[in-house]
């Protein structure tokens, strides 16, 4: 009797409470790569804005998580190969829509990651970056 | 307000494309972190940054992957086995972003402990630059005080030896004259006069050495005199296939020196070098000035043996010298030492064992133009 029930919507508290905690994350790596000054090196810039782009992404998936949520059940229909299909009404249904296409942000934000890296392991190995 | 319908097709393409470019770039993220601890493998950076890309990586592939998974999932009709399988990878994401956003929330402790650490190193790099210096400082100290002492003995014992040598000579000469050039007197008298002249000519050097403290300094043009030295050495050496390579600097700024001091210099480095050169070989001797602009260096390099590390130490040291008896008094590059020293000047050495050595001499610009 001394554990707990987990059941259905604390799941879904849990991954939003991590994305919280990954935004602020990301907020205070930034601050950091800021305050140490390690921006005025090229490498270092482009981390801080993948870090940056990684704050804009948690945002994203956390608002479409609350969508989720309170959209109904008819809003989606139909199946996957006949021509997936949102209904919906007004502005929560657009905003659904161009929110659920997260990897506009995360690609942009794995691509600055990638760039700062080279940047930093070029310098190391001594060749122009 | 009526419904709208709006087509799922775009979301579908950038899912599928997103997912895929994610899983490229994850891997080449986590190469690069890899490369960078690699390259340096105690730098706590490049350490803290290979978990955080590593923490990325794991959400990257356990999200990407899932997402092409569902795809492929839906459209074999699996329906189910997508809906367990975004439970799971779902959970796998969560745990990800706490570990991702924990590894974060150490960077600046990591930082920190890195700063201190590359302050500490270049302290001790200093302290260590220090200790080199003071010991070099102590060694030339020592090398100074060993040639005035010895400068002032060479006087007094050259004085005594001189007159008996120069009579010892000077009658064996006149008995030579006297005898017939063959026969073993002939022979034993010429003996002794050769072993004489060995004698008179170490107390010449002893001396030359011990007189090194008298010197007249006028404006000279150092190039002129080396040129003069290499008039006389030369043709010498390049009868045995020894050819100097003459590197000299237009213009030198203005020096004043003494110029017999400064010849005798030259050709005792010249004659180092020659020495040093068993066989053909090439002396290169050029002028030049500091980066700085505060000394005029003259360089003297041979292609010869050069000097083993554990007598190169000794090379200024008064007698020393690694030529067989009679071949040399081990005093030519003491007395260099003392002359260049006497202009406010320093010599220094460079040598590795089989391909040669190179001999600088460092001497002052003048401050003020001479009259």
């Amino acid at each position: 009797m001394a554990l707990q029930l987990h059941l259905a919507p604390s799941g879904l508290y849990a991954h939003q409470l991590a994305h919280v905690f990954f935004t602020f994350s990301m907020g205070i790596f930034s601050y950091w790569l800021q305050k140490n000054r390690l921006i005025e090196q090229k490498g270092w810039r482009y981390i801080q804005i993948s870090a940056l782009l990684l704050i804009l992404w948690n945002i994203d998936a956390m608002a479409v998580h609350m969508l989720e949520v309170w959209m109904s059940d008819d809003a989606l229909s139909g199946t996957v190969l006949s021509g997936y299909s949102l209904t919906g009404r007004g502005f929560l249904s657009y905003l659904y829509y161009f929110l659920k296409m997260d990897h506009l942000i995360c690609v942009p934000a794995i691509i600055f990651l990638f760039i700062g890296l080279r940047r930093l392991r070029l310098k190391k190995e001594g060749k122009p970056g | 307000m009526n419904p709208i319908s709006l087509t799922m097709a775009p979301l579908k393409i950038v899912d599928i494309a997103g997912s895929a470019l994610m899983i490229i770039f994850a891997f080449l993220c986590l190469h690069d972190a890899l490369a960078l601890k690699r390259k340096d493998p105690r730098n706590v950076i490049w350490i803290y940054l290979l978990w955080l890309v590593s923490g990325l990586f794991i959400f990257v592939i356990s999200r990407a992957a899932s997402h092409l998974l569902k795809y492929t999932l839906i459209s074999m009709g699996h329906f189910s086995g997508w809906d367990h399988v975004r439970q799971v990878t779902g959970s796998i994401n969560t745990i990800v972003f706490v570990i991702v956003g924990a590894i974060t929330l150490f960077f600046q402790r990591v930082y920190h402990i890195y700063r201190q650490m590359a302050e500490d190193r270049d302290n001790i790099w200093r302290g260590n630059k220090e200790i080199t210096m003071r010991k070099t400082m102590e060694r030339q100290l020592r090398q100074a005080d060993k040639l005035a002492s010895l400068g002032q003995l060479s006087a007094g014992v050259a004085h005594e030896i001189n007159n008996p040598l120069g009579l010892i000579l000077g009658y064996t000469q006149l008995i030579l004259k006297e005898v017939e050039d063959k026969g073993q007197l002939h022979e034993d008298l010429k003996v002794i006069e050769r072993h004489t002249m060995n004698c008179k000519k170490i107390v010449e050097d002893l001396l030359k050495f011990s007189r090194a403290m008298d010197t007249t300094k006028t404006p000279a043009n150092l190039n002129e005199l080396l040129s003069e030295v290499l008039s006389v050495v030369e043709a010498n050496f390049e009868k045995d296939k020894v050819y100097i390579v003459k590197q000299l600097a237009g213009e030198l700024p203005p020096h004043t020196a003494d110029p017999d001091k400064m010849r005798q210099v030259f050709m005792n480095l010249f004659m180092n070098a020659y020495q040093a050169i068993e066989g053909p070989g090439t002396i290169t001797v050029s002028t030049s000035i500091t980066p700085d602009g505060q000394h005029i260096v003259i360089s003297f390099a041979d292609t010869g043996s050069g000097i083993p590390n554990d007598i190169i130490h000794k090379i200024f040291d008064p007698f020393f010298t690694t030529k067989p008896i009679g071949m040399g008094t081990g005093l030519g590059l003491s007395v260099s030492y003392g002359i260049i020293k006497d202009h406010d000047g320093d010599i220094r050495v460079e040598s590795s064992p089989g391909i040669g050595s190179i001999f600088r001499a460092y001497l002052p610009i003048d401050k003020v133009p001479t009259e």
